[in-house]
């Protein structure tokens, strides 16, 4: 499964970048293989549709889950159709310990 | 000129069935179907919606038109419209569908209250073997999250 996680940086210890349309990165980790790949947010300084934008371009990859801490009103009820998980995390939470999270729950 | 854009109602669910189908006319009990199925009516998720917060939960008007993110008014407004519909279903002996309508799924959100962190299950999902187990920690004491308002921001 395809989960997503927005980021500040392209590093595992950097920060979730808290609003999930205007994140500057998303790392985009593969729970089967454990790769994790890095993807910049193009539409993230656009001044409308960057979560939405976002949103499509994620789906098209096959995402099921996104992390971040705050969701835009626009994407909520677009990820609710498409069927992507929202998560919502504790600010300051990196990406790195999410990933740690998600690979202890495998075990 | 453009009319101001209509509110997003929201609704809890889509309804379980997709319609409504009288059994037949009264005097051909048995025999063939008589004439074409007549034209479906339509009525809408949100006036779906206001039937079952009004007269199904017993809610009042206030407290059913705050639950659809609606004004007083409008919530009537979109009863009458139900209550027509059906009427007119029962009376004329006409098929009902649901159908869209401006709406918005009010999906639940829950806490774990391992690592706080606040999640949706969404409808359609395909993962639903983990539907009650946090989706970060994984650990299975979940809570209702009563405010998602706080979740959002507007673009």
């Amino acid at each position: 499964m395809k989960v997503v996680i927005t980021s500040q940086e392209k590093e595992m210890n950097s920060h979730v970048d808290a609003r999930f349309g205007r994140a500057a990165y998303f790392a985009l980790y593969d729970t089967e293989t454990g790769q994790v790949d890095w993807l910049q947010n193009q539409v993230g300084t656009q001044q409308h549709g960057a979560g939405t934008g976002a949103v499509n371009r994620l789906a098209n990859l096959g995402v099921e889950k996104i992390f971040a801490c705050v969701f835009g009103a626009k994407v909520k009820p677009l990820l609710d159709e498409l069927g992507i998980q929202m998560i919502v995390v504790q600010e300051g939470e990196t990406v790195g310990h999410i990933i740690e999270m998600l690979q202890d729950r495998k075990k | 000129m453009v009319g101001r854009p209509q509110k997003i109602r929201k609704i809890a669910g889509a309804p379980t069935v997709s319609g409504f189908r009288p059994c037949g006319p009264r005097r051909h009990r048995g025999g063939h179907h008589s004439g074409r199925m007549q034209e479906h009516i339509m009525l809408l998720f949100e006036e779906y919606e206001s039937i079952r917060l009004l007269d199904y939960e017993g809610n009042n008007q206030t407290d059913a038109a705050e639950l659809m993110h609606v004004s007083r008014p409008t919530l009537t407004r979109i009863y009458q419209r139900a209550r027509q519909k059906v009427a007119q279903a029962f009376i004329e002996g006409r098929p009902i569908k649901f159908e869209g309508g401006n709406v918005h799924y009010e999906t639940e959100w829950y806490q774990c209250t391992s690592c706080h962190s606040v999640f949706n299950i969404p409808q359609n999902a395909t993962d639903t073997t983990s539907s009650m187990e946090c989706p970060l920690c994984g650990k299975t004491e979940i809570i209702v999250y009563h405010n998602p308002d706080n979740l959002m921001t507007e673009e």
